[in-house]
């Protein structure tokens, strides 16, 4: 076979192998999820509040935690299922996100638009490696 | 932020009865009438039995006061305003709306608290020199809810608002629809310094009266003369010790002789379930 035979051939071989890969259903890339500030809702049942929730909420909100969040402009929401807005009404900012399964962590861009939802860790510093991991 | 003996010893166990003339302010705290137990809350024992805790052992209190004395307290933190009851003896409602704000703080953010008026829950409590009792203030909260505070951000977002002060000044028609917003509350009675310690190191801020003065325990601080209840009173930033970075004064302290007398009784509060609204 000579040269030319060569890198004909394997042409061939890569087109094949190319179509067959498509016809498989085509090579999965990762999703790249663009890094920014996040609004990261907690929901939960504050009827059901525990020693190791009270605990993630302070760290959250006024321990090491909190200084990340601030740093990269993420807003944080830890909101009762039923919080409702200034007319009475269940709060809107919830409404897209209906129905939950409680305790939830729910990351979503500043405009709303949900990024990933799961339920909430055990603890702060999981929180934020969660958000960390939706480019936050 | 840490303080020094010195600084804790110039607002340790204050006699607020002299205290009050001498900072222009007043007291307001009527003795309750109801036994323990009688008023028609839960005790704190038995909030704990059931969300399934346990009480905090003397050591975990000690490494959680350790923890928070290097990283600051979280109820401290969470504050926004330091609240002035004035020339009127309105101190219970200005703890009720203080922990209200905490707790708001806890779920929202700092940025995003609606301050409340206290003098939108004591007009019907209290008359003009009478004071009011703390569970008084904690039916009419939850009977009626409270105003928010008369300012810029509240004008936008609320049909109705009131002032901070001034007993005399009606109500604003339809008020209560606004009220009722801030309805939701649930509290606990303390019975003796275990749990109130326990409350405060769980980021629980506590309604406590003492010498006829109410006040809000936010924290424990161990100093050079013991461990002492630190509270954030209603007279104004001109009075008492930082609250933290932001809050340059509103900070007094309880050794632990005066907070285990007064424990029986305070209140803890324990969540809010309030609006979220913001700009």
């Amino acid at each position: 076979m000579n040269d030319k035979s060569f890198k004909g051939g394997f042409l061939v071989l890569l087109v094949i192998g190319g179509l067959w890969i498509w016809w498989a259903g085509g090579i999965t890339v990762p999703g790249i999820v663009s890094g920014g500030p996040r609004t990261v809702l907690i929901v939960h049942e504050s009827n059901d509040q525990t020693p190791a929730f009270g605990e993630m909420v302070r760290d959250l909100r006024t321990g090491p935690h909190a200084a990340y969040l601030t740093s990269k402009s993420h807003k944080l929401l830890i909101l009762d299922d039923e919080t409702p807005g200034p007319d009475g009404q269940p709060s809107a900012i919830l409404a897209p996100y209906r129905p939950y399964a409680v305790p939830e962590l729910i990351i979503a861009k500043p405009d709303g638009a949900l990024i990933k939802r799961q339920p909430l860790p055990a603890n702060a510093g999981a929180v934020i490696e969660a958000i960390k991991a939706q480019g936050g | 932020m840490q303080l020094s003996d010195d600084q804790i010893r110039k607002y340790l166990d204050v006699d607020f009865t002299s205290a009050a003339p001498a900072a222009g302010r007043m007291c307001g705290a009527k003795p309750r009438v109801e036994p323990m137990g009688k008023a028609g809350i839960q005790t704190y024992a038995s909030y704990l039995r059931k969300t399934g805790q346990k009480m905090l052992s003397a050591d975990e209190r000690s490494a959680i006061i350790d923890k928070y004395t290097r990283e600051g307290w979280p109820q401290r933190k969470l504050m926004t305003y330091v609240h002035d009851q004035n020339g009127e003896p309105s101190c219970v409602s200005n703890s009720k709306v203080l922990c209200h704000e905490i707790l708001q703080a806890q779920q929202f953010g700092r940025e995003n608290v609606t301050l409340l008026s206290p003098i939108s829950i004591y007009r019907f409590v209290g008359s003009r020199s009478s004071g009011s009792t703390l569970t008084e203030n904690l039916r009419r909260m939850q009977s009626h809810g409270a105003l928010p505070l008369d300012n810029e951000r509240n004008r936008k977002l609320y049909k109705h608002v009131h002032p901070h002060n001034g007993y005399g000044k009606e109500m604003p028609d339809g008020w209560e629809e606004t009220g009722k917003l801030f309805m939701d509350c649930e509290y606990a009675e303390i019975e003796n310094w275990d749990e109130q310690q326990d409350a405060v190191c769980k980021g629980i801020p506590i309604m406590y009266a003492r010498g006829g003065h109410c006040i809000t325990g936010v924290s424990l601080t161990k100093s050079g003369d013991g461990l002492t209840l630190d509270y954030g009173n209603s007279w104004s930033l001109d009075w008492g010790n930082p609250i933290s970075e932001e809050l340059s004064g509103g900070l007094g302290h309880d050794s632990e002789r005066s907070a285990r007398s007064s424990a029986p009784g305070s209140i803890a509060v324990l969540n809010v379930k309030i609006p979220f609204v913001t700009l």
